[in-house]
């Protein structure tokens, strides 16, 4: 069948008639990229002390991994009383003690040359590697080519994770078990993002997911691997968000999915049995809560959003919850239900009970 | 952006090159190619995403990746083909930030129709936006492209990254799928 030879016509005048009747307040617009560039100016006048913090961070390796929850502890005043934010966006992923408000940058010797990081900084359990998420900084960034690689810690040496062709690389997380990296794979040309297990020994991927193409358009899920190896992530219910999500659940070697926690996304594994998630808000990605499933099936909400939040992870001692609101990283105590804004970016992980890894 | 060497007079259309003399500074060409663009580009956005905010954010990361990569830029002069792609590509990721979102979401979501909808055409004019925000991803980038921007073929596929063929497939599916919802065949 051939189009309409006005069909063209008809659909360019559609488009156009649809952009003019936009508003569009270009000096309200240009103060706020004003406000922006003028915020990463401002981080260069605290580069003294953030160069200083990476040359230490770096020579540090040669002996001693800060990067290890099994490294020492930033020497330093004790734990901070201050519920203010202690932070403010270093672009650049960075270890942050919420302690002490200290700042470590990543080694930039972990990036491949010509890449910038994606969305994947992922330490292994044993703290001993780094699953790197990179993009070709030319010509376009993460929106063109990525790879993932792991990195040792202690040698900087870079094993490539190979992955099925075709695709970039959202993200990775690692199995407890440190012997699966679980990431998702952005199918080009269709952007269906299928999750995969890694198997670190085998070099080999397996398949966990199958989403219909048909109700699909694309999207990044959300996942966490539990303590006895079942991969937890999201899906909406169609291929549109504001349908709904649900949280399955399939073993990290592959098999049947089956629907763990209804009207919830993002889920989060936490150490000691229980789940945390995001409760969906229509129409948007972005959640209107944190809440937890109790190990008896029970729920409960233990925040709510200021803007909206993306994504939650527990500590390793599952007593608090960093999640991400809008643009900055928040933290709650479950005993108390403190909260404090500590932040700008997303957290990514936690690398040990006093410390974030941080991605601008 | 007050204070800043504009380098060109007002222009309306996304693309014009503006020749950029060897001494202009970043904040000169960024500061006189938002002036030039930056609604045109909102409009592109939006015609992708359905909703301004998104749109906006798609184009103010645009400018500040531009702000940021400057250096890297082969040739200045290009700025305005890096904007467009970053905002055409930023439309369907925007991974840059880590701000994952669906970029398509159920029409019970997206704004209220226009006052545009209910104009002398304006059955047809929600019918053809109805059916053109219920393609896929990627047909509703290129059909933007080109049928708003009169992008080329070879244009579309080399920022889209994708081929011709792909490009005129994605086409004819999207021009067909507008016209189903027309009943318009041939």
């Amino acid at each position: 069948m051939t189009p309409h030879p006005d069909l063209a016509a008809i659909v360019h005048a559609a488009l156009e008639q649809e952009a003019q009747a936009m508003t569009i307040d270009t000096p309200s617009a240009a103060n706020r990229l004003n406000r922006e560039l003028e915020t990463r100016r401002r981080n260069p006048a605290t580069t003294a002390g953030l160069v200083a913090a990476a040359i230490i961070a770096l020579l540090a390796l040669a002996f001693w991994s800060p990067w290890s929850p099994k490294g020492t502890q930033p020497a330093g005043p004790g734990p901070a009383s201050s519920p203010s934010a202690l932070s403010d966006a270093p672009q650049w992923p960075h270890e942050l003690n919420l302690s002490t408000g200290a700042v470590t940058e990543v080694p930039r010797t972990w990036l491949p040359d010509g890449y910038e990081f994606g969305t994947t900084l992922a330490i292994s359990p044993d703290g001993e590697r780094v699953a790197v998420g990179a993009c070709l900084l030319e010509p376009r960034g993460c929106d063109g080519e990525s790879t993932l690689s792991v990195v040792s810690v202690d040698t900087g040496a870079r094993t490539p994770v190979s992955v099925p062709p075709g695709g970039g690389v959202p993200g990775s997380t690692w199995a407890p078990d440190g012997r699966h990296l679980v990431y998702q794979l952005s199918e080009m040309p269709n952007g269906i993002g299928e999750l995969y297990a890694y198997d670190i020994a085998t070099g080999r991927s397996t398949r966990l997911t199958d989403i219909p193409i048909e109700s699909a358009s694309w999207w990044s899920l959300t996942w966490s691997v539990t303590s006895d190896g079942t991969v937890l992530h999201d899906r909406p219910t169609t291929g549109w968000s504001s349908a709904g999500w649900n949280v399955w659940q399939v073993p990290v070697g592959g098999g049947a999915a089956t629907i763990r926690l209804r009207d919830a996304r993002a889920p989060e594994a936490m150490p000691d049995g229980r789940i945390a998630f995001v409760v969906p808000r229509e129409g948007t990605w972005e959640g209107s809560a944190v809440a937890i499933a109790e190990r008896d099936g029970s729920l409960r909400t233990v925040a709510t959003a200021a803007s909206g939040i993306g994504r939650v992870i527990s500590s390793p001692d599952s007593r608090r919850l960093a999640y991400t609101d809008g643009d900055r990283t928040w933290v709650i105590d479950l005993a108390t239900g403190e909260k404090r804004d500590v932040a700008a970016g997303a957290a990514a992980q936690w690398v040990d009970e006093e410390t974030l890894l941080i991605l601008p | 952006m007050e204070g800043l060497r504009r380098l060109a007079p007002r222009a309306t259309s996304v693309g014009a090159p503006t020749q950029i003399p060897p001494d202009a500074t970043r904040e000169d060409v960024v500061a006189t190619l938002f002036d030039l663009q930056y609604a045109t580009l909102v409009r592109t956005a939006r015609l992708i995403v359905d909703d301004v905010a998104t749109a906006e954010d798609v184009v103010m990361d645009a400018f500040t990746s531009l702000h940021r990569r400057w250096h890297t830029l082969r040739d200045p002069n290009e700025a305005h083909r890096y904007l467009r792609s970053c905002v055409l590509n930023g439309a369907r990721s925007q991974l840059r930030r880590r701000r994952v979102r669906l970029l398509h979401t159920a029409t019970a979501a997206a704004e209220p129709a226009s006052a545009t909808d209910v104009a002398t055409d304006g059955s047809n004019h929600a019918a053809v936006m109805a059916a053109i925000r219920s393609l896929p991803t990627r047909q509703r980038q290129v059909i933007v492209m080109r049928f708003y921007l009169d992008m080329a073929e070879a244009e579309v596929a080399d920022v889209l990254e994708i081929s011709v063929g792909s490009v005129k497939q994605h086409s004819a599916r999207g021009l067909a799928a507008v016209g189903r919802a027309l009943e318009v065949t041939e």
